[in-house]
């Protein structure tokens, strides 16, 4: 494999120019805290999920260029959604890194450049932090709400 | 010492794209080591202290001559001081569980360093939580090295095991062993040597030292993987229970109670892994016919040759001393996390560890998440390292300058 086509122009960019990082206020944020312990990639999420829609976003990270740039651009493709969009984003994303087919592939807009990971099995894990992180924090605010 | 007749001893180095530098997590096999596994299998495959039939006993004074060798090897006084395990893991777990679970007591403490693998810190960890007891870290200086002063002060007569890595898998420093060893004495602890990575770079001469326990695993020493070593002085071994009762480690068996074979059979319930121990003994002769001050000498040479081109470069952070002391050498690049620099290398076949090395204390206590490392072994060469080299310098072009 070419180097470049793993890190392309594309991803490089979403790693260095992370969006997203105004901290939230308000008192309905939910938090989550993940992490791949075999690299020491550390990634916060917070978030505003009310009105059936993901309002807000913040994310911090120490990690890696992929686990940078999956994260940028999770953000991008998961604010205003409701949890079912993004339910089928993290799912399409999963599928994506395992070289599964799934409809309507241009919904992941550029997280598509990461497909190239797939080749990679150890670093699946880092592209896929961000998407784990999202899932767990809402699935833990629709916990709360039950 | 011949590298390049060395390499045509390694089957796996005979793939020419391919420069492993990650002998600090398994080192290659000789073929003389293979060869004696598949001869065992495929003609000694009798099981050991059991059988009556000629061939098994001749099996079974296989396996006991390595124990002999693994003793020599180490300067052991008897054959009796060494246990089969399946790794320095086991051993250190073996030594925590069986031996310090009973005679750790609230109160007391225990001495690790903060350069340890989490193989010699966890099972402390356990231990000292369990027990009540202090687990205290001996720091490192701004070089890497040991500070001797501050464990003068840190070892005192509350202190019941002191425990300390000889050679660092991250840094590559070579601890004080011999200094730690007689303050652990002098203040009445147990000293327990976690000799991992010490095993297959220097000369291990117990007499020197004198451990109460030391541990290391065949595979990082040209052996096969799930076969390792607990050295321990018969007065330590008296007082440690034994871990698992079956077959094998008896003398006699009734009905209502049992006596066990002397130490260390009785350490050995089961089947061991025999054909580790006839491979082991394998990989001991090949690192003898080179000579142990040979290999130290030669991976520290490449290791400073490296770290100095490494150096060079005003992009890169190399951790531990300007003097190298083994063949192991952690690095990061300025700005780029150590997975990406890892994947880059791995594209071109360069083979280093990138991570926390199961040291975790220890790298962020070098103030970052994780580190890149190359760890040279004697059948790795300056061409080798020219390649990481020249490969860092191109990476630093694509991820920082653009490409």
């Amino acid at each position: 494999m070419d180097i470049r086509s793993l890190y392309q122009d594309i991803i490089l960019d979403n790693a260095s120019h992370p969006q997203f990082q105004k901290r939230l206020s308000g008192t309905r944020i939910q938090k989550v805290l993940v992490n791949n312990p075999t690299c020491g990639d550390r990634l916060v999420i917070n978030g505003i999920y009310q009105h059936h829609k993901l309002e807000a976003i913040y994310f911090h990270i120490n990690g890696c260029i992929i686990s940078k740039a999956s994260t940028n651009m999770m953000a991008h493709l998961v604010i205003h959604h409701s949890i079912k969009q993004i339910d089928d984003l993290v799912l399409s994303f999963s599928k994506l890194m395992t070289n599964e087919d799934f409809a309507n592939k241009d919904k992941l807009g550029d997280a598509l450049s990461l497909s190239s990971v797939a080749k990679l099995p150890v670093r699946i894990k880092c592209a896929m932090l961000p998407w784990k992180g999202i899932y767990q924090l809402l699935h833990r605010e629709v916990h709360h709400e039950n | 010492m011949n590298v390049e007749r060395i390499r045509k001893d390694f089957p796996i180095l005979q793939n020419r794209w391919m420069a492993y530098l990650d002998n600090a997590a398994t080192s290659q096999k000789p073929r003389l080591v293979i060869d004696a596994i598949n001869h065992f299998y495929q003609y000694q495959n009798f099981n050991v202290h059991r059988s009556v039939y000629t061939p098994a006993q001749q099996t079974t004074d296989a396996y006991e001559n390595v124990r002999q060798k693994v003793a020599d090897f180490i300067h052991a006084d008897r054959a009796q001081d060494i246990i089969f395990t399946r790794g320095t893991t086991e051993s250190l777990n073996m030594v925590a569980s069986d031996f310090a679970m009973q005679h750790v007591h609230h109160g007391d403490e225990i001495v690790v360093s903060i350069t340890e693998h989490h193989s010699n810190l966890l099972p402390w960890m356990r231990v000292a939580k369990a027990n009540g007891a202090k687990l205290k870290y001996i720091p490192i200086l701004d070089d890497g090295c040991l500070d001797l002063d501050a464990a003068k002060k840190l070892i005192t007569s509350k202190t019941k095991i002191v425990a300390l890595t000889a050679v660092s898998n991250v840094l590559g420093t070579i601890n004080p062993i011999e200094i730690i060893g007689k303050l652990a004495h002098q203040n009445g602890a147990m000293y327990v040597v976690d000799a991992a990575q010490a095993a297959p770079s220097i000369p291990l001469d117990v007499q020197k030292f004198h451990p109460d326990f030391m541990a290391f695993s065949g595979h990082k020493m040209l052996g096969p993987t799930g076969i390792g070593v607990l050295y321990g002085t018969q007065h330590a071994l008296k007082q440690m229970q034994l871990p698992e009762l079956g077959g094998e480690m008896i003398e006699d068996v009734s009905t209502t109670d049992f006596s066990t074979k002397p130490i260390p059979w009785c350490f050995e319930a089961g089947t061991p892994n025999i054909a580790g121990v006839i491979g082991l003994g394998a990989a001991i002769d090949y690192l003898n016919q080179i000579g142990m001050d040979q290999i130290e000498k030669y991976c520290r040479n490449l290791a400073q040759y490296l770290a100095d081109q490494l150096r060079k470069d005003k992009h890169v952070i190399v951790y531990g001393p300007k003097r190298r002391q083994s063949g192991i050498v952690s690095f990061n690049i300025r700005g780029l996390h150590a997975h990406d620099a890892a994947t880059f290398l791995d594209l071109q076949h360069i083979y280093v560890r990138a991570g926390h090395h199961c040291a975790e204390p220890l790298v962020h206590c070098l103030g970052t998440e994780a580190t890149l490392r190359a760890s040279l072994y004697f059948y790795n060469n300056r061409n080798e390292c020219d390649r990481l080299i020249s490969s860092v310098k191109k990476m630093e072009m694509f991820f920082c300058h653009g490409h």
